[in-house]
């Protein structure tokens, strides 16, 4: 079923609207969250909740892009998920994740500051309109979607070695980018 | 320190435009090689079948009318009003299909009245959830049991075991993916399982979700279900020698009074209910474009070794059951 068809169950108040999200983007979803979260029935609970608050959103809203937009949805569920169990279970490949992308950040900030996250996150986007487009997979691959370096290596055809170096390059320009646009708190 | 920098670019990472996230979705390890995966597997297993032999399943008339739970409204199959449930595993008066009409009833109106308790006292929608799931915390097998089927608070685990234990029916207590990195689905500890896959059909891919529940289980879950007495029912003998039901419904769609849609236009929803071998299997699809539904719903059904799969019951059977049409 095409996207704008499912959008149209949700504006119908049709159920069948979860059911179709969840068969075209179940599996997709799914991965975001395990990526994040590393235990699989807390993965299935930060989806559920996703299409709850797809439930929601849709109507009023009408994503244009209805995959991109549910990722993020259950990529924020799950973030606030593993923050609110990060006490209990620090550590693990999450965190290292975070270690990484915490070396681009040239001065600390207020984190809890949506206003703040947005303006960082436009910044990143003008960077990243900046890298060719193999490269931007490859960042986002890592930092977005959570892709295991492993996993991630081996779809690329690359060595584990050969991509950490490729993203510790890429984390390098970012912090360099930010430095350069002025970025301070 | 750096772990809560690197959470700040993280999370500001949710701003950057769509077309960055769908652009490297694409190239990722998820949907697209998994149906690639999918496909692979599905071709192997058409090989392999044409050394299988048809065999009969027995099969008699326990369509969806025998496996619809309607809550908060009539109960026939007809029922236009109130939420519709189609019963995973068991039939109209089974343990089974009692306890998960009794559960769905208890769930949605126990989570609607603490919702409107929030609404009422100014506070987010869903902040009575505990999520830390303190109440279970203790016990291991509650707090398997509290995940899987959604349970929030000591209330809800309370009705829970106080259903299952009236229907004498056990609770699941273990969901994950399949042991094989080739299957995207989830499996229980009883061998139950959900998977979702792509049919090779006319010379396209349908994808088709397949639930199996071996009786004596609350099933995790139900399948929601719109107008169910729009549905046009009937049973069908496979090529491979099952007996199944099938129920077939066109989905609505907008159009201007007096404008008939052509076929292209139409889109089908498909139940197919096969049971045996101590367990219900539910298929469920949809399509577009197809012009003759009923004859693309039988096909569905003579794609699949239904008999097979009761057998074996295991999702690994899956891509060995499956038969190119």
């Amino acid at each position: 079923m095409e996207d704008a068809e499912i959008i149209e169950l949700y504006w119908h108040r049709d159920e069948r609207a979860i059911e179709e999200t969840d068969r075209k983007y179940g599996a997709y979803c799914q991965g975001i969250a395990y990526n994040i979260l590393r235990v699989y029935e807390d993965a299935e609970e930060c989806v559920s909740d996703s299409y709850q608050r797809s439930w929601e959103s849709i109507p009023p809203e009408r994503p244009r892009r209805f995959k991109a937009w549910l990722g993020t949805l259950v990529r924020n569920i799950s973030i606030n998920r593993w923050k609110k169990d990060r006490a209990a279970k620090r550590g693990g490949s999450f965190s290292l994740l975070l270690e990484e992308l915490g070396e681009c950040l040239p001065a600390p900030m207020d984190t809890e500051e949506a206003a703040e996250l947005r303006e960082l996150g436009r910044q990143i986007n003008c960077w990243l309109a900046r890298l060719g487009e193999g490269e931007r997979r490859i960042f986002l691959r890592r930092y977005w979607y959570g892709d295991s370096i492993p996993a991630l290596a081996e779809s690329l055809g690359m060595s584990g070695n050969g991509l950490r170096q490729k993203l510790f390059r890429l984390r390098r320009g970012l912090r360099a980018f930010l430095e350069k646009e002025g970025y301070h708190i | 320190m750096r772990e809560n920098l690197g959470l700040a670019i993280f999370e500001s990472l949710g701003y950057i435009d769509p077309e960055y996230i769908e652009q490297a979705a694409n190239s990722r390890g998820g949907e697209r090689s998994t149906l690639r995966r999918t496909v692979r597997l599905l071709l192997i297993a058409a090989a392999l079948l044409s050394l299988l032999t048809a065999a009969a399943c027995a099969s008699a008339w326990f369509g969806l009318g025998a496996r619809l739970i309607s809550l908060g409204g009539q109960g026939e199959a007809g029922a236009g009003e109130g939420e519709s449930y189609v019963s995973l595993s068991g039939l109209q008066g089974s343990p089974e299909f009692l306890a998960a009409g009794q559960w769905l009833e208890f769930k949605n109106s126990y989570e609607q009245k603490m919702v409107e308790g929030q609404l009422a006292e100014g506070e987010s929608l869903y902040d009575w959830r505990d999520l830390e799931r303190g109440f279970a915390r203790e016990n291991e097998y509650d707090l398997a049991v509290s995940r899987i089927y959604g349970v929030w608070d000591e209330a809800m685990l309370k009705e829970l075991k106080d259903i299952a234990g009236e229907y004498g029916l056990s609770l699941h207590t273990r969901a994950g993916r399949p042991e094989s990195g080739e299957l995207e689905g989830t499996v229980y500890e009883n061998g139950a399982y959900k998977y979702g896959f792509m049919l090779p059909l006319h010379d396209s891919y349908n994808l088709v979700t397949v639930y199996y529940e071996p009786w004596g289980t609350l099933p995790a879950m139900s399948l929601p279900i719109y107008a169910p007495g729009e549905y046009e029912q009937w049973e069908y003998e496979t090529d491979l020698g099952a007996r199944v039901d099938i129920a077939l419904r066109r989905q609505p769609i907008d159009v201007p009074e007096n404008y008939e849609p052509s076929p292209g236009e139409l889109s089908w929803d498909c139940l197919i209910f096969c049971r045996g071998d101590g367990a219900d299997l539910t298929l469920r699809c949809s399509w577009s474009g197809e012009p003759a539904p009923q004859n693309t719903a039988e096909d569905i059904a003579d794609a699949l070794d239904f008999k097979a799969l009761l057998e074996d019951g295991s999702i690994s059977a899956v891509a060995g059951a499956i038969k190119e049409k």
